[in-house]
C-alpha cells in the first residue's frame, strides 16, 4: 500500500510532521490542507510501526505500513493522516471497496475516533477522496455516509437550519446563510470537553466551512464559481477582515501556500470579473443604444410635439380668424340690418308724409269746391299736385 | 363707443350717426324735428306738435311756445304761460325729445345716445356754449366736441363725396365757402384747405334773413293782396288761428313755387266777417321773387361783404357749398350761380341734414379741431409774441389747454401794464410781422408805477377750455394786480382723414393739458444780457428762453449785464423768478452775493 500526500508547497510544509506527536500542537498546513489539532491515534492499527500509513516524505528504509484493507482501516488511516490529503492506489481502493461495509461496532469506533478530531480536519479529505472513486459507488456512498454522520454529530453543524441544509431539506437554510452560521459558530462548554478558544476555534470554523462547502459541492453539484463564492464569503473575506495593517496583509499574501487553489479562485473571480466587465460593456452598449434610442425618440417626440403645437396654433389662428370673420359678418349683417330698417322707416315716413300732404291738400281743395262760389282752380291745382306727387312716388317706389 | 352727430339747429334739430361707413339720419316723416317747445299748463310739447302752434315768424318766445330756445341761452329766465322758465331747461326739452325720438326708431334703438359731437353756429359765444353743454348733460348726453355748423357741413360734403382724398387734393390751397341758409339764421364760413386741414378763414352770420322771415313777409303780402282783392279793410279781423294757418300755407307755397310756376294760397275761413270769408291769392314765381327778392339779395350780399372784408373776390372761391332749407329756392340758387358760376355751386341734395351728417362723420373719424391761427401778444415796438401757435389740438370733453408766460413791464410809468391779444388773418403758425392782425381782447393790469422798466415781473396764463373759450389771465407780482379776459370767437381747423399738415402738431402742449412747455422762472423778456450781436433778435425784444451762450463769465461782462442776469435768472435754489414773493430762499441781496461768489464774478464797482 502506498499512501502519498501532496508535496508541501512551502518550507513550512516541508518541515511539517507527518506522524503524530505526543503533544497536541497546531500545525500550519498549506492551502487545501486543513489545520489539525494533533492527538493520539484512536486506532491501534494505525499506531506506531504497525500502522499502514505511508508517506513519500518518510525516510527511506523505514518499514512500510500495512495497506488498509477494509473501510474501517481506511478511515482509521485517514484520521491518522491528521487532515493531510489522502491518496490510494487503485489496488488498495479495490481492496477497500470489497470490504466497504461498516458494522455498528466499527462505526461506533470510527465515530469515537472522529470525535477526537475536534477541529474537523479529516472529513473533508475523506469526502474529497470519495469523489475519486467514481467507479466504486458502494465505497463512495459509504465514505459519504460516514462523513455525513460525522458532520451531523459535530456541534458546529448542530444548528437545525444548517442540518437541513446538509440534508438538503426544504426547511434548510440556503447555502450562503448556512455557511454564515457555520462560520459564526461559537464553541459552547460541555461536559466532555472545554470550549475551544482562540486559534482553535478559528481553525475549527475554517475547517467546518471548508467541509461544508465541499459537502455542498459534492452533494449539490456546485460549480467552482459557486464554491469560490461560498469560500470567499465564509472563509476568505472574514479572514481578510482580521488583517489589521498593511504588514499583516503583506504577510498573508506572501504566506499563501497552495497556489493552485488561489489561482483557481482568482481565475474564477477574474473570469467572473471579465464576464461581468463584458456584461457591463454589453449592458453599457445596450444602455448607450437605449439612450440613443431614447434620445432619438425624444427628438421625434419633440418634433411631433412641435408639429402638434404648430398644428394647434394653426388651428387656433384658424379658429380666431374664423371667429373674427364670423364676427365681422355678424357686424356687417347688423349694420345692413340697421340700414335696411332705417331705409324702411324712411320709406314709411316719406309715404306717410306724402299721403298726409295729399290728403290735406285734397281736403282743402274739396272745401274750396264746396264753397257757395266753388274755388275750382284751388281744387284743380291741388288735385294736380297730388297726382304729380303720387306719380313721383309710384316712380320712386318702382325704381327702389 | 358710437358717438352721434347732433345738429341742434335754430329752427330744426336732428341727429345722424355713421354705421358701417354709411350715415343714418333720423328724420321724422322725412322732416327734421322742429326746435320748438310749447308749454301749456303742466304739459310740455316739443317738435312738430309745438311747431304747429306757431303763429308768427321770428325766434324766441311766442305766447306759450318757444321757437329756437337755443337763441335764449345766456339770457334771464323767461316768463312763459305764467311760469318762469330757464332757457337751459327749454333746450334740454328739445334735446331730450330728439334723443328719445332716435331711441324709439328701429335703427337707433341700439345706440347709446350718451355722447355727441354737437354743432354750433359760428357766432355762438363761449358762455352760451357752456350752457348748451350743460343742457346736453341734463338730457343725458355729453358733448365730446363742438364743431361749427358750416365746418361740419363741409366736412360731411367732402367725406360723402366720391374720392374724398382726390377732392381734398383738388381743393388744396383753395377757398371754399359754406353758405348755410336755414329757417332761422344765415351762416357763412370761408375756409381754406391746407394740407388736408379745413381751416376757417372767416365767419359771418345773421338772424335777419332766416327762412321764417321769408314766410312772414310772404304772409303779410298775401293777406294784403287778399284784402285788396276782396275789398276788405284793415278793420276786418282775422279768425283766431287763421293767421297761423296762412303762415304755414305761405311756407308751403314758397316750397311749391320751386317746381311750379303758380300756386293758390288758400285758407278757409280766414276773415272774421259775416260770411266767414276765405282767403285765396294766386301767387306766381315772379310774385314770390318780388315779395322776398330783397331778402335773397340781402342774404347773398353777406357773401360779397364777407369776401370783400377778407380781401377775396368771388372768383377766388373754388366751391360754394349751399346748405339749409332756403337754398332750394330757385331764386337763391340762381343768385348763387350768378355770383360764382354754376360749376362752383353745389347745393346739397340733403341740405336739411348736411350739418348733422357732417357732425356724424366728424364723430366717426374722431376728427379733432385745431387752432387755425396764432394767438399772439402785442408787445411794445409793434412786435408780436406767439402765445398759442396755430395747429395745437383743441381740448375735447373734460380737457384744458394751458400755457403760462413770464414777462416784464416795459413802461410802468402810468401804473398799468397793457395786454393786447391778437390773431393774424393768415392761418397757420408761420406769419409775417407785417401781416394784418385782428384784436382778440385787451387787458389792463395794475403794475407798480414807481418801478423801473423791465423790473416788475408779470405773468400771463392763457387757457382754452372744453367749450373752446380762451381765457387770458394776467398778474403783476409786485403790485398784485389781476386782469382776466375771454375770447369766444377763435377760428379752428378740422383735420380730414389722412391730413398731414406740417403745422398740425406745431408747438403742441402737454397731453394732459396742464403742463406748460416753459419751465418755472424761464425768461421771456431779454434785456441787456446779450453781449454779442445776434441778428435774429432786437435788443429789448422778446425771446422765449435765456440763451446761456449770451452770457460768458470768462468774457468779463460789464456790471450792468451781471446784475441783470442775476435779476432775471431764476432762483438757483427753488427755481422761481428772482423777485417772486414766494421765493423764500434768501433775500435778493444775499442771493446776489451768494451767486456772485459762487460764480467767481468780479465784485461790483
Amino acid at each position: 500500500m502506498d499512501i502519498s500526500g501532496k508535496p508541501p508547497a512551502t518550507a513550512a510544509d516541508a518541515t511539517a510532521p507527518t506522524t503524530l506527536g505526543a503533544t497536541p500542537i497546531e500545525v500550519l498546513k498549506p492551502e487545501g490542507q486543513d489545520k489539525v489539532l494533533a492527538a493520539e491515534p484512536a486506532s491501534p492499527a494505525l499506531k506506531g510501526e504497525g500502522g499502514t500509513e505511508v508517506s513519500k516524505s518518510e525516510p527511506a528504509g523505514k518499514k512500510p505500513k500495512a495497506e488498509p484493507e477494509t473501510l474501517e482501516q481506511f478511515i482509521e488511516y485517514a484520521y491518522g493522516r491528521k487532515g493531510q490529503p489522502l491518496t490510494l492506489k487503485p489496488k488498495v481502493v479495490k481492496q477497500v471497496a470489497q470490504n466497504a461495509r461498516l458494522d455498528d461496532a466499527a462505526l461506533s469506533r470510527l465515530l469515537q475516533l472522529a470525535s477526537s478530531d475536534t477541529l474537523l480536519a479529516v472529513p473533508r479529505q475523506i469526502l474529497l477522496l470519495s469523489q475519486e472513486v467514481t467507479d466504486l459507488p458502494s465505497l463512495k456512498a459509504a465514505l459519504t455516509s460516514f462523513v455525513a454522520n460525522v458532520m451531523l454529530r459535530h456541534p458546529v453543524f448542530s444548528d437545525a437550519g444548517v442540518q437541513g441544509a446538509l440534508r438538503n431539506l426544504p426547511e434548510g437554510l440556503p447555502p450562503a446563510e448556512a455557511l454564515a452560521r457555520v462560520s459564526a459558530f461559537e464553541s459552547a462548554p460541555s461536559a466532555e470537553a472545554e470550549p475551544l478558544k482562540g486559534s482553535d476555534l478559528r481553525d475549527l470554523r475554517q475547517n467546518a466551512v471548508r467541509l461544508f462547502v465541499t459537502w455542498l459541492a459534492v452533494n449539490r453539484s456546485l460549480n467552482s464559481e459557486e464554491v469560490s463564492l461560498l469560500l470567499f464569503q465564509g472563509v476568505w473575506q472574514p479572514a481578510a477582515k482580521d488583517l489589521a495593517d498593511d504588514n499583516a496583509r503583506l504577510r498573508a499574501l506572501t504566506d499563501i501556500g497552495q497556489a493552485a487553489g488561489v489561482g483557481l479562485a482568482c481565475q474564477r473571480f477574474r473570469q467572473q470579473a471579465i464576464e461581468a466587465q463584458a456584461q457591463q460593456a454589453t449592458a453599457q452598449r445596450e444602455v448607450n443604444g437605449l439612450r440613443d434610442s431614447l434620445s432619438a425618440s425624444e427628438t421625434r417626440l419633440s418634433g411631433t410635439e412641435q408639429q402638434l403645437e404648430s398644428v394647434k396654433e394653426e388651428l387656433q389662428a384658424l379658429r380666431e380668424s374664423s371667429s373674427a370673420e364670423l364676427e365681422a359678418l355678424r357686424r356687417q349683417h347688423a349694420v345692413e340690418k340697421t340700414h335696411l330698417q332705417h331705409e324702411l322707416e324712411q320709406l314709411r315716413g316719406r309715404l306717410v308724409k306724402r299721403l298726409t300732404d295729399s290728403v290735406e291738400m285734397l281736403e282743402v281743395g274739396l272745401s274750396a269746391l264746396r264753397k257757395d262760389t266753388p274755388r275750382v282752380p284751388v281744387m284743380v291745382e291741388r288735385a294736380e299736385h297730388v297726382v304729380d306727387a303720387l306719380r313721383v312716388e309710384v316712380r320712386e317706389l318702382g325704381e327702389e | 363707443m358710437t358717438v352721434v352727430g347732433f345738429d341742434f339747429g335754430t329752427t330744426n334739430s336732428l341727429a345722424s350717426v355713421v354705421i358701417g361707413d354709411e350715415v343714418i339720419t333720423f328724420l321724422e316723416n322725412e322732416q327734421p324735428i322742429p326746435s320748438v317747445v310749447s308749454f301749456e299748463g303742466g304739459k310740455v310739447e316739443v317738435g312738430r306738435k309745438a311747431h304747429d302752434k306757431l303763429t308768427s315768424a321770428g325766434l324766441g318766445v311766442q305766447g306759450s311756445t318757444v321757437r329756437s330756445p337755443k337763441t335764449l341761452l345766456g339770457r334771464e329766465e323767461q316768463l312763459i304761460d305764467g311760469v318762469r322758465r330757464d332757457p337751459v331747461k327749454m333746450v334740454e326739452h328739445v334735446l331730450d325729445h330728439v334723443r328719445r325720438f332716435v331711441l324709439q326708431t328701429k335703427a337707433g334703438r341700439e345706440l347709446p345716445m350718451d355722447r355727441v359731437v354737437a354743432t354750433i353756429p359760428v357766432n355762438m359765444e363761449g358762455h352760451r356754449r357752456a350752457l348748451l353743454r350743460q343742457a346736453f348733460r341734463q338730457a343725458g348726453m355729453s358733448v365730446v366736441q363742438f364743431v361749427h355748423e358750416p365746418l361740419a357741413a363741409l366736412y360731411g360734403y367732402l367725406r360723402m363725396s366720391e374720392g374724398t382724398s382726390d377732392l381734398i387734393r383738388r381743393y388744396d390751397g383753395k377757398l371754399l365757402l359754406v353758405f348755410d341758409w336755414g329757417g332761422g339764421t344765415l351762416d357763412l364760413t370761408l375756409c381754406r384747405v391746407l394740407n388736408g386741414l379745413l381751416v376757417q378763414v372767416a365767419n359771418d352770420g345773421t338772424e335777419e334773413v332766416g327762412g321764417d322771415v321769408f314766410d312772414e313777409e310772404l304772409r303779410n303780402e298775401v293777406e294784403k293782396r287778399s284784402r285788396a282783392e276782396q275789398g276788405l279793410g284793415d278793420d276786418v279781423e282775422v279768425l283766431p288761428e287763421a293767421r297761423k294757418r296762412l303762415l304755414h300755407e305761405c311756407e308751403k307755397a314758397k316750397i311749391r313755387l320751386s317746381d311750379r310756376s303758380t300756386w293758390n294760397v288758400y285758407v278757409d275761413p280766414y276773415y272774421q266777417d259775416d260770411k266767414q270769408s276765405d282767403l285765396q291769392v294766386n301767387l306766381s314765381r315772379d310774385d314770390l321773387q318780388d315779395i322776398v327778392g330783397h331778402l335773397v339779395k340781402k342774404g347773398v350780399a353777406r357773401i360779397e361783404r364777407l369776401l370783400e372784408r377778407e380781401g377775396f373776390s368771388t372768383a377766388s372761391v373754388e366751391l360754394c357749398l349751399a346748405t339749409g332749407g332756403m337754398v332750394n329756392m330757385p331764386m337763391v340758387k340762381n343768385r348763387l350761380d350768378e355770383l360764382f358760376g354754376p360749376g362752383r355751386v353745389h347745393v346739397s341734395r340733403r341740405s336739411a341734414s348736411a350739418i348733422a351728417e357732417g357732425a356724424a362723420w366728424v364723430a366717426h373719424d374722431q376728427a379733432r379741431l385745431h387752432l387755425a391761427k396764432n394767438v399772439e401778444l402785442a408787445l411794445a415796438r409793434n412786435s408780436y409774441m406767439p402765445l398759442l401757435q396755430a395747429g395745437i389740438e383743441m381740448p375735447i370733453e373734460r380737457e384744458n389747454r394751458r400755457e403760462r408766460f413770464d414777462l416784464y413791464c416795459v413802461d410802468p410809468s402810468d401804473g398799468h401794464g397793457k395786454f393786447s391779444l391778437v390773431s393774424p388773418h393768415r392761418p397757420g403758425p408761420r406769419v409775417l410781422a407785417n401781416d394784418q392782425r385782428r384784436p382778440l381782447c385787451n387787458m389792463l393790469l395794475k403794475v407798480d408805477g414807481k418801478a423801473e422798466p423791465f423790473r416788475e415781473r408779470l405773468a400771463l396764463e392763457v387757457n382754452i377750455d372744453e367749450n373752446l373759450v380762451l381765457t387770458a389771465t394776467a398778474w403783476s407780482l409786485n403790485q398784485k394786480g389781476r386782469a382776466v379776459a375771454e375770447v369766444h370767437d377763435l377760428e379752428f381747423a378740422l383735420a380730414t382723414p389722412g391730413a398731414r399738415s406740417s403745422w398740425i402738431n406745431a408747438n403742441l402742449l402737454g397731453d394732459d393739458g396742464e403742463v406748460s412747455a416753459h419751465e418755472s422762472g424761464d425768461l421771456s423778456m431779454r434785456s441787456n444780457i446779450a453781449s454779442r450781436e445776434d441778428q435774429s433778435l432786437v435788443p429789448g425784444e422778446v425771446q422765449y428762453r435765456h440763451n446761456p451762450f449770451y452770457f460768458r463769465v470768462e468774457q468779463y461782462p460789464p456790471q450792468i449785464q451781471v446784475e441783470e442776469r442775476l435779476y432775471y435768472e431764476p432762483c438757483a435754489m427753488c427755481g422761481r423768478a428772482s423777485n417772486d414773493p414766494l421765493c423764500q430762499c434768501a433775500t435778493p441781496q444775499q442771493a446776489v452775493s451768494q451767486v456772485s461768489e459762487h460764480q467767481g464774478l468780479r465784485p461790483s464797482a
